[in-house]
């Protein structure tokens, strides 16, 4: 029994095929996102927190965002006091959903119940 | 640490091919099932705690999922009459001729006698881990891993003996044909 055990032992399975490997890790390891994404995310955030700040201090709602913005990284408290300042009409979601029912006013030439 | 899931592929892939065969799968549905296998395994979160033991499981559970689909069936039976290989080919012909006779015994039997048989003599698995990843006991497993090598010895050495027998009629066929005729001499 021993000796058939050994026999069939020594025999090689066969392969799969090499494509399949290639499939596998050939594409994933060089497309891997921690490989890629792992230099690049300080850079990446650099970029993010640039463009954010740049577009602060474009927007004509709120010319002295850009101070106040850094001033909000470094002491995150400052976040809420903020975000509790700035609220206005356009983020206010009651006023912006309801205001058309405010208006007298319908476009639609169709009386709104028929009688 | 990160796991290196490729090494682990070069170590198994070969040996999970043949379990995939022993399972009932053609060598094309087998790479099917491994790549399926490894693409969950490398996806995995959290490390198992016996890779090794993991991947077999998985590739076991998938194997069988994978052949209860009808056309599947079909495509494979096509295959196993095209007498598709499940060892590397040997060079020698004795060699090819006692696989071909071993994978045709490893054939005729039971599932569950083939896949302890693969389990134990390619994967190198204990009858502790067979009867784990089966969920039978170790000495169930051992039975089986036993007598389904018995009904291989048996059949293997009876293909052997015809083949020894059909070799020494060609051989005495052949030495009549070269001797002479009695009118000759």
């Amino acid at each position: 029994m021993k000796s058939l055990e050994r026999e069939l032992r020594s025999w090689q399975p066969r392969r799969p095929s090499a494509t399949l490997k290639h499939r596998l890790f050939g594409f994933s390891r060089l497309f891997r996102p921690a490989w890629v994404f792992g230099p690049l995310a300080p850079a990446m955030a650099c970029a993010l927190l640039t463009l954010a700040v740049y577009n602060s201090g474009n927007s004509s709602h709120s010319p002295q965002n850009g101070p106040m913005l850094s001033m909000v990284l470094s002491n995150p408290v400052y976040a809420v006091c903020e975000s509790e300042k700035s609220r206005k009409c356009e983020n206010d979601w009651s006023a912006a959903i309801f205001d058309w029912t405010s208006h007298a006013s319908l476009t639609s030439s169709i009386a709104p119940f028929s009688r | 640490m990160e796991f290196d899931w490729e090494k682990l592929y070069s170590r198994k892939a070969a040996e999970l091919i043949l379990y995939g065969r022993a399972l009932g799968l053609s060598h094309g549905e087998a790479e099917d099932v491994l790549q399926e296998t490894f693409l969950t395994l490398t996806q995995l979160e959290q490390l198992p705690s016996q890779p090794d033991h993991y991947c077999i499981r998985s590739f076991r559970n998938r194997a069988l999922n994978y052949k209860r689909s009808l056309w599947r069936r079909l495509t494979r039976e096509m295959e196993a009459l095209a007498g598709s290989h499940w060892f590397e080919k040997s060079n020698e012909d004795s060699v090819e001729g006692m696989q071909t006779a071993a994978v045709d015994c490893l054939a005729a039997l039971p599932q569950e006698q083939r896949e302890t048989i693969v389990l134990k003599i390619w994967h190198r698995c204990t009858f502790e881990e067979i009867g784990e990843l089966l969920d039978i006991s170790p000495n169930t497993a051992a039975g089986r891993y036993r007598y389904g090598l018995q009904k291989l010895k048996i059949q293997l050495k009876g293909e052997n003996y015809e083949r020894e027998r059909d070799e020494i009629a060609r051989k005495g066929i052949a030495f009549l044909a070269a001797a002479p005729a009695f009118g000759d001499a």
